[in-house]
């Protein structure tokens, strides 16, 4: 309503009061465009009283501005999509930017000690000793059950199943629950020491074999190892 | 004629028996705003008469049978008390010293001097209540008491009364225990201005509000730091929950002592130099003190009199439940990792016997568990498992937004800090983050890494 009447002002000392702050606001330009085509008759007497000069000067400019603003807003930049609706949809597009660049990230993270190239793994490192076996018969099949049931150990675990090549179990002694076995590992040239020290030290294997022992089914059918029977020795 | 005076005489000795029972007299709150004199009234408690109390004479001793001088003595001495109430631990204190040694238990009532609103007036008032006590045990002493066989027992300003007590007899007393001593207008004095070593054979101190009402330096010949000394668990930690907020870490101290009178449990103390080392696990070792291990805290803590370096300007740690039991089953849990990554995260750890579990965050801060490297932990678990069958482990790092991350332990060693068994240990663990894992643990095999 503001706007309607300040463009159709007519009133001399209304153009003077108006241009007040546009000397000092800084937006003449602007103001100047808007009050130039003041040709009309002056229907606003009540805004132009004296008590409201002040008002008048800043008023109806931030209005302006307000009008302004929601014209622009309003702007449509292509087919029915307007300013506004573009400034709502990046405001929504920033966190969801965040979260999928997240959940990529997390999704495509590899963890480093998953890879390996296993054609690296080339330096052999041996594993000797034997185990005493309770409710022993020379049934068929006994030694492979025995070597199968190594392997898988070995082989599920996530710190030496890598590494693992073949447990091999010796033909059994005659009259004696004792097993020879040996098991191989392979070893990559890189970082040798460090993994016969630590990951393939005697201690791990002989303890990853111990602690399996201990966890065996005693009344199960199959064969039982005595686990304080556990005998092992390294060489590479 | 006779029949009612018989009657009337019955009546006068129920009266009499009665009247014998004396306790700890209350004040009202206008008595405390209006402040009080001096007046001490010494409470006599034996396995006799059990929870009756009788009002000592100071001087005339021969009218308690009850008093057997042959026998030690403890006080149990209160502290500044604000509204004049009676101290709600005292029966329970009574009860649990009875129970544990046949002693003449004097408690002292000084509610008239530190049932007062002024907290400097009570102060003043301890120099008092510690003269009169002195004289009074002059007078046991013309009686037969041994000093070697006298305990006192102080809570806040009454820590600093038995020291008052102890050096006007050069510190021939036999022990005085300080609980949570005070720490307002008596931080900074000299040494006799306040409780000391030099006070007692043997003066043990507990510490566990040394940030508002306690004493923050040592005081004794073994100063113990409960759960760091200055928050204890399960106490308010805003002003909201009322007064509770104000003497919960302060009053906590007679609630730990209490608990290792009976046994109920006892706390192994670590002497180190903050209470982050000692969380860290890096004040364990217990070689200081011969066979005898570590000190126990609380009542028993007097066997280690001969074993505690002196000058003592060691701190003692320990940390406890949030409730009673106190005491917490320590271990201490190496872990050796093999990821090529560091991982930074917190660990829980739970133990699980027949039908019981405990459990162990171990989450005070960040732990970095770099290959190859072990890192040492302390587990406080909050129970006792009699029969282990099984441990179970959590690994987290808290960051809910990262992707999951997993430890590839190589070997996890739990070793029993309260008891002498063997360690136990368990190989090669992938911990998924957030991810349970359970297992059977077995005996550490010999160690080579």
């Amino acid at each position: 309503m503001n706007m309607e009447m300040l463009t159709k002002t007519s009133d001399p000392s209304w153009n003077n009061d108006v241009r007040v702050p546009t000397e000092t606001g800084g937006v003449a330009g602007e103001d100047a465009e808007l009050l130039s085509p003041q040709t009309n008759g002056g229907n606003i007497r009540e805004v132009n009283s004296g008590q409201d000069h002040q008002r008048n000067g800043r008023g109806p400019l931030s209005t302006l501005e307000n009008n302004r603003l929601y014209k622009e807003l309003n702007h449509n930049v292509f087919w029915k999509v307007r300013v506004w609706m573009i400034i709502v949809f990046i405001i929504v597009l920033i966190p969801i930017i965040v979260v999928i660049s997240l959940a990529i990230c997390a999704a495509t993270y590899v963890d480093k000690d998953d890879i390996y190239d296993s054609s690296l793994f080339t330096v052999p490192q041996y594993f000797n000793g034997s185990f005493q076996i309770s409710n022993f018969s020379f049934k068929e099949g006994a030694a492979e059950d025995l070597q199968l049931k190594l392997a898988d150990l070995y082989r599920s675990s996530p710190a030496l199943g890598r590494y693992f090549s073949e447990a091999k179990i010796y033909p059994f002694r005659n009259v004696s629950n004792v097993v020879d076995y040996q098991l191989t590992f392979v070893l990559p040239e890189d970082q040798l020491e460090e993994l016969r020290n630590f990951t393939l030290s005697k201690e791990m294997v002989h303890n990853v074999f111990r602690q399996f022992l201990y966890e065996q089914d005693q009344d199960s059918a199959s064969t039982y190892i005595i686990p304080v029977s556990l005998i092992m020795s390294s060489r590479h | 004629m006779w029949q009612y005076l018989a009657v009337a005489l019955l009546i006068s000795v129920q009266i009499n028996k009665a009247q014998t029972c004396d306790s700890f007299k209350s004040l009202t709150i206008l008595h405390t705003i209006h402040g009080t004199n001096v007046k001490v009234r010494l409470l006599l408690y034996t396995r006799i008469d059990g929870d009756c109390g009788s009002l000592l004479s100071h001087t005339n001793l021969s009218a308690h049978p009850q008093l057997n001088l042959s026998r030690p003595t403890a006080f149990v001495i209160h502290g500044y008390r604000p509204s004049g109430s009676r101290p709600a631990w005292l029966n329970q204190i009574i009860e649990l010293l009875l129970a544990r040694s046949n002693i003449n238990l004097v408690v002292v009532d000084w509610n008239h001097g530190a049932g007062t609103v002024n907290y400097l007036a009570a102060v003043k008032n301890t120099q008092k209540v510690a003269e009169n006590l002195t004289a009074f045990i002059n007078v046991m002493q013309d009686h037969g008491a041994n000093l070697s066989s006298i305990h006192l027992i102080g809570v806040s300003l009454g820590a600093h009364i038995s020291g008052f007590v102890g050096a006007n007899f050069h510190g021939q007393i036999g022990r005085i225990t300080g609980l949570d001593a005070a720490g307002p207008t008596f931080t900074g004095l000299l040494p006799e201005e306040r409780l000391d070593p030099t006070d007692a054979q043997f003066v043990d101190v507990l510490h566990t509000d040394i940030d508002s009402l306690g004493f923050r330096e040592t005081l004794g010949h073994i100063d113990f730091y409960a759960n760091g000394g200055a928050d204890q668990p399960n106490c308010p930690k805003t002003i909201f929950s009322g007064e509770y907020y104000f003497k919960c870490d302060h009053q906590r101290s007679v609630n730990l002592f209490m608990d290792t009178i009976n046994g109920t449990c006892s706390s192994r103390v670590y002497p180190c130099l903050s209470y982050k080392d000692y969380l860290d696990g890096k004040c364990l070792k217990c070689d200081g003190f011969g066979n005898m291990g570590c000190p126990l805290f609380g009542y028993d803590s007097i066997k280690w009199k001969d074993y505690l370096p002196q000058p003592n300007h060691a701190k003692y740690y320990f940390s406890t439940n949030g409730g009673s039991p106190y005491c917490k089953t320590n271990f201490k849990v190496d872990v050796i990792v093999w990821n090529t990554e560091t991982q930074m995260g917190y660990i829980t750890v739970k133990l699980y016997g027949d039908s019981e579990e405990a459990v162990a965050i171990i989450k005070h801060k960040t732990l970095e568990f770099k290959k190859y490297k072990e890192t040492t932990l302390l587990a406080g678990f909050d129970r006792d498992i009699s029969s282990l069958k099984k441990v179970s482990v959590k690994f987290h790092t808290g960051k809910s937004l990262q992707p999951k991350h997993k430890l590839r332990i190589l070997r996890l060693r739990l070793t029993p800090l309260d008891r002498t068994e063997k360690p136990l240990c368990r190989y090669d663990i992938l911990l998924d983050e957030d991810k349970e894992v359970s297992f059977m643990p077995v005996q550490c095999g010999d160690a080579t890494f």
